[in-house]
């Protein structure tokens, strides 16, 4: 500790604090413009001066370092005059063209001119005009109004970890600079950190006066990262995303798509009234007509055929609420447990895989723990394009901790660049290096024995099979070389402790649950389950799927993970529903449904913000599966490839219209407010359910979300102490037990949920379909970090869309050498399934003999060549693999 | 100095305005050469350390003008102070030499400059207002004049330069506050590119460099220099994890030729790689199976592994170099062959003999007795050069001693000695070395030489010394060491080494006088070209300079091939700019070491981490860790950026 004084006040703080941070600790506040509490000092903007005794130069208070027994000033007489001056100075190139300026109200630089009575005339320069072209379309750079701060290329270069902007050129002609447009991953970072108004966002049409705004706290409704953002609304309409430094694990970072990705809440394309078909075509209905209907014919089917007759999909984009009602709606209106979601498609493999394992099927640490790590493994993961902010943190844990990164992974991600170690698996042999690490690690000596012996069980089978996992071994399977396996295997069991975060390029195989229980084994191997720093960390892809699955849209659970088989469970929720006879058996999985449908055994389902048409493998197949209902009833904002098939279309509401809570990937509970109304005649999904509800004789009588939690909380342990007031201001990790309850974000501490953690053995197994002489290529599907999902959210503004406009399969440049393409060529891709033509990236990013497609596009869907072969347990389809041939187009 | 008008120079004030010539008070402090260039007198100086004026055709208000608007050229842009405030401090000066003065002006000057003095970022902002107080306060009269005037001032003709303390300390002048910034703030890889601009080898000098850069840090006068060496040593080794291989940018010169290297130390590596990026065909003969010269053969692995040179001397030849190992000039090829198959050649075959003790049957072969050059390269060739012998007394005080003895524990010997005719003060070696190897138990015998060898049987068995005392400065300005007579002692010793200095093969020459050499078989190159006598053969390295450090090797080099390249392209061969302003510099002195910096220190250098002296003293493994990127990054932070501009009117 050190001992100084600040204006007269004696403190002591920790040694290694700055000035700035030891006065402000102590509510001495010191002006500054460049200083940003996330960002290492920068030091450009001088206004921190600060005079400490004995010395005859004063020093920037942010970048100096406190040192024992000094006697600072912070406001002299000098002082003022020299910030002044340099105010003075920095309006030379700064006009005041407040009155028209976007930040005019909030700006940090009109404050201080106001604040040091700088009055407008002062010095003149000759100006030099500027390029005003700016790293991103999104965005408006205004040359004249920069003050050259550098927080913007501070924040890229240390948040983001890109360093896409930089300084460029000397003296007065300096300038913010594109300098690698292409890392530039218009996040919005830099608009975010602007002190004045030289950044500005160029997507919305619409301008305001901040004074004029309306600025809703809500949660993002993309990743499960769980962003927590601002609605800029005026007149109800959306004029753009803001975001507070302090809020949410994203503290105030956004992704392209959470800062700019909001034209499709007032999109045109809205669904504006309920449909119904007649005669092959929609015609607009009101709502009495189409509940009436659905109500009708789901009502004749399970009198016809019996309540398993029927299936509702849920939603992962849909609140903790929404996703309680349509699984209530299922189990005790319609009477059965054919209800599921997406995460059967993403990560149903988790689920069952950790809690084999563990217990618990959720992410056992929250990300900001990998700044704790000394090591950490992602793979399976293109992080920062699917979770562009836990993305963030890795790097900083990395660029700023001193982290090692290991990154597994058949292509060339963007985490690549920050990995010490890069191993290139060949799609689908993961079982095969997790062994292959686990055996090195053993033979090493460097398993964590103590932790083994206290806290799990079944090692010695573990051991016994990864004996013949040697280096050569998987090297001849994986393709990975032997001493590379070693390095990673040597430098993850070292160091402690050690985080796996993984994601669907682990789930997404009929080897899901086996790959998942592998990373289990491993993390355990090292001792690395229930503690900070640690843990297996399973990345959820939507914005609410830990949630979907949390609150019982899943086939064989209630909510909290209650199974269906338990009687007092059955017990509870029937008192809890008023109603009798819970099925005890599981229902069917989401695929099952489709399966079922097409051999007429489910004749109608209910599917709520969701996109099987698009979003399930083998997209030819499912259209028939989906043609083959009786009656099938959408619930959506848009009119989606799914909706188009169906009989009855009901519009939802998007997360920017209705109250709620979305569970993010950590856990975390958060609220969803409302910033808007609904639009044209959209309903909030709730009402929409407690409408069928009541119209097929079973009453739902909520007086809004809040409410709904209420009963949540009721029947749910995991959820009990979660209320929304306690979550106003920040969300809370389940499992919270009651009303004082903290949250848990560290799972297994003491204990695992299982009680002791397992060890499985496990055996390599290859895909179902590899690459063959009709075949050759290896296909493995993805996202892109501008779309998400089906792009029926992204696509449908302009922003986004500038800059991924359409669709590319990426082909290595060796492979299109012998193919005779270029890139931008339109190839046939073709599977057993079908075939696409898509155009072509060349690309080092991914191997040789190997295609990557992104599933987000209606017009060449993907999933027209994927295979419809399922992991066993999981039911997870194998989106990662399938054979296909490339042909340039004629 | 008594050619002096006006200086004000390291704030000594000296006024001779007023005065006869004769009267003219000396300036005591200042020595400033009289000529920038042949043709072009030296009429004054402005910099950082306030103005000299020599002439009384400058004017005061013009050189002003000229030296801010060279610190705003020169601004980084990084704080406001600087970046505006030059820039407005330019203008003001512009208009009053364009006649446009105002009378507000002065007071206006007086206002912003202190404020860019005081509040700027770095010494560009920090230095750069320095001479415009000095003139506003000693000047005023002139600055009045040329406001009131209303006329033009006629432009002067100035030349300056960027240098920092420890940019002009190192032999090759790099970037060193540019690459040490840019470690500061992540950017690693711009960091090794601005070393590359001149240095090819990084992950050499980050190792063993004798870093006179980091004698000449001004943090040192605060607290402790900045670990330069180290954070060179990072960003090299980060380089070489991350990135796999350098990518350089050839750009060809106009004309091309071919290009003979002899030698492939460290002069000829840098030589080659910038004659290779100037798209020349360069061809290097080394002696040896291997690369690196003495950093190879003189240099133990502990200190520099010889996975990192090999991989610094794989870019250069991927870059196109041609290396022929194994191939002795002036027996394996003949110099005559060489010359007449290139189009010039670079000879760099440094000093690799050890010097003579000037002892009775030094020359006789007895087993044991290893000069230190040939010791060390053995023991790098991965042999133990007498096997028998267990008990090993070294002889000398330089680096090779010290590698010498460290070597020896770490081949397995018992008993290790270090005799050294002076006290450990005047050692040459690098001092943190002298305290690696008392860490490691090496016994030092200071003020003690040895006389005579104690044979039996032709091996070496003992060493009979004398103790010395140290007398009157010699030329060097050290001590001289006395024999006291008498004083005559014993040391038992299966092994002998002298490593008391080295010495020129000049061999390669076949006993002709191909090029003029000195009396210490030294090779005579015109110090700024490097050209010998003959016009298509240049030389640089130890065997020019006499045994000297790396990093001068490579200054050497590659001066060299900036010369050849003109050679080639038929242009005339000259003083370059950097030279000019270094003669300046070396005069005026960048670095003060008395200077007041006024800034609070007390932070202290990151140390490396180390291998404790009882596991490392058994192992060739490195014994130094080197920084990790937090580390380094935190370590970098500690730069002043001591960046400074001096110009001269001519």
């Amino acid at each position: 500790m050190v001992d100084l004084s600040i204006d007269g006040k004696e403190i002591t703080v920790e040694e290694g604090t700055t000035i700035l941070e030891a006065a402000r600790s102590f509510g001495i506040e010191i002006p500054t413009l460049c200083y940003h509490k996330r960002m290492n000092p920068i030091g450009s903007c001088r206004m921190c001066v600060v005079e400490i005794e004995g010395l005859p130069h004063p020093m920037t208070a942010c970048n100096t370092p406190v040192a024992e027994g000094i006697t600072v000033k912070t406001n002299s007489e000098r002082l003022q005059a020299m910030r002044k001056e340099t105010l003075t100075l920095l309006l030379v190139n700064h006009p005041l063209d407040c009155p028209v300026c976007d930040k005019g109200g909030e700006c940090t630089l009109q404050d201080l001119v106001h604040e040091y009575e700088i009055e407008g005339k002062g010095y003149q320069v000759e100006k030099q005009k500027q390029e005003s072209v700016y790293a991103t379309p999104l965005i408006r750079y205004w040359p004249d109004r920069c003050i050259m701060c550098l927080r913007c290329v501070t924040a890229c270069r240390e948040i983001k970890g890109l360093g896409a902007i930089d300084i460029v050129g000397s003296g007065f002609c300096s300038n913010i600079v594109a300098v690698n447009k292409d890392k530039c991953e218009s996040c919005g970072e830099c608009i975010k950190v602007c002190p004045t108004g030289a950044l500005t966002e160029n997507v919305s049409q619409y301008k305001g006066r901040p004074w004029m705004v309306d600025r809703t706290k809500t949660t993002c409704t993309y990743c499960g990262c769980g962003c927590q953002l601002e609605m800029n609304v005026i007149d109800n309409r959306i004029i753009g995303i803001t975001s507070k430094d302090e809020t949410g694990t994203n503290k105030g970072s956004l992704c392209a798509k959470g800062r700019f990705g909001y034209e499709f809440i007032q999109s045109e394309e809205r669904l504006k009234k309920p449909l119904i078909k007649k005669d092959g075509k929609f015609h607009e209905v009101g709502w009495d007509e189409a509940l009436n209907v659905v109500s009708k014919r789901l009502s004749e089917i399970k009198e016809s055929y019996g309540a398993d007759s029927i299936a509702g999909i849920a939603s992962a984009r849909c609140t903790n609420e929404e996703n309680y009602l349509m699984q209530k709606f299922i189990r005790a209106v319609v009477g059965t447990n054919n209800i599921d979601h997406c995460t059967r498609l993403s990560h149903s493999s988790t689920e069952t895989g950790l809690t084999t394992a563990f217990g618990s099927g959720a992410m056992t640490n929250p990300i900001a723990d990998v700044l704790k790590s000394e090591v950490i493994l992602v793979t399976g993961s293109n992080t920062s394009e699917n979770h562009p902010i836990f993305a963030n943190y890795i790097k900083e844990a990395v660029l700023k901790k001193g982290a090692n990164l290991i990154v597994i992974d058949p292509r060339k991600i963007d985490l690549v660049d920050y990995a010490h170690i890069w191993l290139r698996q060949k799609p689908g042999t993961d079982v095969a290096w997790i062994n292959g690490l686990m055996h090195i690690i053993i033979k090493e000596n460097l398993e964590a024995t103590e932790y083994i012996q206290e806290r799990t069980e079944g090692f010695e089978e573990l051991k016994a099979c990864v004996e013949k996992y040697t280096p050569e071994y998987v090297s001849e399977i994986t393709g990975i070389p032997a001493s590379d396996l070693r390095d990673a295997a040597i430098m993850y069991g070292k160091a402690r402790p050690g985080s796996i975060l993984y994601a669907m390029g682990i789930t997404q195989h009929i080897t899901g649950t086996n790959n998942v229980i592998s990373l289990a084994n491993l993390a355990m191997l090292c001792g690395n389950v229930g503690v900070e720093g640690g843990g297996v960390n399973p990345l959820r892809g939507q914005n609410n799927e830990q949630g979907a699955c949390d609150l019982g849209a899943l086939p064989n659970v209630f909510t909290g993970y209650q199974h269906v088989s338990d009687e007092e469970a059955r017990k509870k929720f029937e008192i809890a529903w008023g109603v009798e006879n819970l099925k005890e058996t599981p229902g069917i999985t989401a695929l099952e449904m489709l399966n079922a449908a097409e051999e007429g055994k489910v004749k109608a389902m209910y599917i709520m913000g969701e996109n099987p048409m698009l979003s399930d493998p083998d997209g030819h197949h499912i259209k028939k599966c989906i043609d083959s209902l009786e009656f099938l009833v959408v619930q959506d904002i848009f009119l989606t490839e799914t909706a188009q098939s169906a009989h009855v279309v009901l519009p939802g509401v998007s997360f920017a219209e209705k109250s709620g809570t979305f569970t993010n990937s950590e856990r975390k509970v958060q609220r969803v407010r409302k910033a808007i109304e609904p639009q044209r005649e959209a309903r909030e999904d709730c009402w929409i359910i407690a409408e069928l509800s009541k119209r097929m004789g079973y009453d739902m009588d909520y007086s809004g979300a809040e409410n709904v939690m209420e009963e949540i909380c009721a029947v749910t342990p995991s959820y009990s102490g979660i209320t929304y007031k306690r979550i106003e201001k920040q969300g809370i990790p389940w499992p919270c037990t009651d009303a004082d309850h903290p949250g848990i974000p560290i799972l297994h501490i003491e204990e695992f949920v299982r009680g002791k953690g397992l060890f499985s053995a496990i055996e390599y197994q290859k895909p179902t379909e590899l690459p063959d002489d009709e075949y050759p290529f290896l296909l493995t599907t993805g996202r892109v970090l501008e779309h998400y999902h089906t792009g029926t959210m992204t696509r449908k503004g302009k922003a986004l869309n500038k800059l991924y406009p359409e669709l590319l399969a990426e082909i290595n440049p060796t492979d299109a050498k012998d193919l005779g393409i270029g890139s931008g060529d339109i190839v046939h891709i073709t599977s057993r399934r079908g075939d696409i033509k898509v155009k072509t990236q060349i690309s080092q990013r991914t191997d040789r003999g190997v295609v990557f497609l992104p599933f987000h596009f209606s017009e060449s869907p993907a999933n027209i060549l994927t295979v419809n072969a399922v992991d066993p347990i999981a039911k997870i389809p194998e989106y990662k693999v399938c054979a296909v041939k490339v042909e340039k187009a004629g | 100095m008594d050619d002096i008008l006006f200086s004000s120079w390291g704030r000594e004030i000296t006024d001779n305005r007023e005065k006869e010539p004769d009267d003219f008070k000396k300036v005591e402090k200042l020595s400033l050469p009289e000529q920038f260039t042949q043709d072009e007198n030296i009429k004054a100086l402005i910099g950082w350390y306030g103005i000299v004026l020599r002439s009384k055709d400058v004017h005061i208000v013009d050189l002003c003008r000229a030296y801010i608007q060279a610190v705003q050229d020169e601004s980084c842009g990084k704080c406001f102070t600087c970046r505006i405030g030059t820039k407005v401090l330019a203008e003001i000066l512009a208009r009053i030499c364009q006649g446009k003065g105002e009378q507000e002006d002065m007071d206006t000057i007086a206002r912003i400059a202190p404020v860019v003095k005081e509040g700027s970022k770095c010494n560009v902002g920090q230095s750069g207002p320095v001479p415009i107080l000095d003139a506003l306060e000693y000047f005023a009269e002139d600055f009045k004049k040329a406001i009131e005037g209303k006329k033009p001032i006629p432009q002067g003709s100035y030349r300056h330069k960027v240098t920092a303390p420890c940019m002009d300390a190192c032999p090759i002048h790099l970037d060193i506050p540019g690459y040490v910034e840019c470690i500061h703030e992540g950017k690693f890889n711009e960091s090794i590119n601005t070393i590359t601009e001149r240095l090819p080898i990084p992950g050499i000098l980050g190792r063993v460099c004798v870093r006179p850069c980091e004698e000449h840090c001004r943090r040192a006068i605060l607290d402790e220099p900045i670990s330069i060496k180290h954070l060179k040593r990072f960003v090299a080794d980060n380089n070489l994890q991350k990135n796999k291989e350098l990518i350089f940018d050839q750009d060809p010169s106009e004309k091309t030729g071919k290009v003979a290297i002899i030698g492939a130390g460290p002069g000829g590596l840098t030589c080659a790689y910038h004659l290779a990026l100037l798209g020349h065909e360069v061809t290097i003969y080394e002696r040896l199976g291997e690369p690196g010269g003495m950093a190879a053969m003189g240099i133990p692995d502990y200190r520099l592994p010889r996975d990192i040179l090999g991989f610094e001397v794989e870019q250069i030849q991927k870059m196109g170099v041609t290396i022929h190992y194994n191939t002795m000039v002036g027996k394996d090829i003949k110099l005559s062959e060489i010359e007449k198959e290139n189009d010039a050649i670079f000879i760099a075959i440094g000093a690799q003999t050890s010097t003579n003790m000037g002892l009775e049957g030094e020359d006789k072969g007895y087993k044991g007795f290893i000069p230190g050059v040939q010791y060390l390269q053995d023991i790098n060739m991965g042999k133990d050069p007498y096997p028998e012998g267990k008990k090993v007394l070294v002889v000398g005080g330089g680096n090779v001693a010290i590698d010498c003895v460290r070597s020896s524990y770490r081949i397995g010997k018992e008993d290790v000695n270090l005799v050294y005719r002076r006290t450990k003060k005047e050692m040459p070696a690098d001092h943190v070395e002298i305290q690696d190897a008392e860490e490691e138990d090496v016994q030092f015998h200071y003020l003690a030489n040895p006389i005579k060898i104690i044979t039996k049987k032709g091996k070496v068995v003992g060493v009979e010394c004398i103790r010395m005392e140290l007398g009157e400065p010699d030329a060097s300005g050290r001590r001289r060491p006395v024999p006291v007579e008498g004083s005559e002692f014993v040391v038992d010793c299966d092994i002998l080494i002298p490593a008391i200095g080295q010495a020129i093969d000049l061999s390669l020459f076949e006993g002709e006088d191909v090029v003029e050499t000195t009396r210490k078989r030294t090779l005579v190159v015109d110090e700024f070209t490097m050209q010998t006598n003959n016009q298509k053969i240049f030389s640089a390295g130890d065997c020019v300079t006499g045994p000297s450090t790396l990093i001068r090797a490579c200054a050497g080099g590659r001066k060299a091939a900036i010369n050849i390249d003109r050679f080639i392209n038929g242009k005339e061969l000259e003083v370059s700019f950097e030279d000019h302003f270094d003669m300046i510099f070396r005069e005026v002195k960048v670095f003060d070491p008395e200077e007041d910096i006024g800034f609070l220190g007390g932070r202290k250098r990151l140390h490396l981490q180390m291998l404790e002296p009882e596991e490392r003293k058994k192992t060739f493994e490195e014994v130094e860790k080197g920084y990790n990127s937090i580390e380094a990054m935190s370590e970098a932070d500690r730069c002043l950026r001591c960046y400074r501009i001096g110009m001269v009117a001519v």
